[in-house]
């Protein structure tokens, strides 16, 4: 009975570690929906930068991919890795990666121009972010096809903030970092 | 500020058609224009706004960098070796600044 609890409840000790792998693992975006399912919905605040940019159009879940981790200690770097399911042909590669976070200051973090010779449609950044948040990411093909993805975000310390409340952030990293050695 | 000095990785030597990654990283400090300093200043905008390669020539990949980039501009992609030759890489500053940076790859049939 007792061994059943611990089980559904989880202490302190489970949880710990729970969270730490969480920080390891990453998560990947990878095509959840099909075609078929209809076209992605945006925030307004995005809706509108692409319209303005890019034009209007409807963004399907499928070859896009983003890489973020589920949990980002600091808000200040990111990491982000975007992938597009294609050979880079002729006719069939990627023109344009955007990067879309609607709870930042500026919606727009990331815009990256590829083309044929990029050879394989990969890009890894570090990316700002304010605050938890779902952030979005849309792919551009030469043929005019529109991919799109979402993956949502947990931001520990968020950035765009005061001078002091960064200094306690990596403050708040650099006793995590100590930790982590013992 | 001190003046930004780009590490670049790319390999010396590849095959012809294969596809090589490339690796960039630059010093700045990339004030969004939104953060304050200890006095309730608020911090200017300073970035990097622009980055290019240029392989022979011919531009291989484009980055217009947002307030959003983190500090020190890291990207890494991916670009197809043609030819032996120079690739080029180019930061764009919002003083007006130009880091201007090129490495050899040699490019065996």
């Amino acid at each position: 009975m007792q061994a059943e609890n611990r089980f559904r409840t989880p202490n302190r000790r489970t949880f710990l570690i729970g969270a730490g792998m969480g920080v390891v693992g990453m998560i990947t975006a990878a095509p959840q929906r099909a075609l078929a399912d209809g076209p992605m919905a945006f925030p307004k605040r995005i809706v509108e930068i692409l319209d303005q940019n890019v034009g209007p159009g409807d963004y399907h879940f499928g070859d896009l991919m983003m890489e973020l981790p589920i949990i980002a200690e600091s808000g200040f770097s990111v990491p982000v890795t975007l992938r597009v399911a294609t050979k880079m042909t002729e006719d069939d590669h990627v023109k344009r990666i955007l990067v879309f976070a609607p709870e930042n200051p500026e919606a727009t973090v990331a815009d990256y121009i590829m083309g044929v010779r990029a050879g394989k449609a990969e890009v890894s950044s570090r990316i700002r972010m304010a605050k938890t948040q779902t952030v979005y990411a849309v792919a551009l093909m030469a043929d005019g096809r529109r991919w799109g993805t979402s993956v949502p975000l947990n931001v520990t310390f968020g950035a765009c903030v005061e001078e002091v409340d960064a200094f306690h952030a990596a403050e708040f990293l650099k006793r995590q970092r100590v930790r982590g050695n013992e | 500020m001190e003046i930004p000095e780009p590490r670049i990785s790319v390999p010396e030597t590849a095959k012809k058609g294969d596809v090589i990654e490339i690796r960039t990283l630059i010093n700045h400090v990339m004030h969004n224009g939104y953060s304050y300093d200890r006095d309730g200043q608020i911090i200017p905008r300073h970035i990097i706004n622009t980055f290019f390669v240029t392989y022979n020539g011919v531009e291989v990949f484009r980055s217009n960098l947002q307030p959003g980039t983190a500090e020190n501009p890291y990207l890494a992609f991916f670009t197809t070796a043609t030819e032996t030759g120079k690739l080029e890489f180019t930061w764009l500053d919002d003083d007006g600044s130009v880091y201007k940076r090129s490495r050899e790859i040699t490019v065996t049939a």
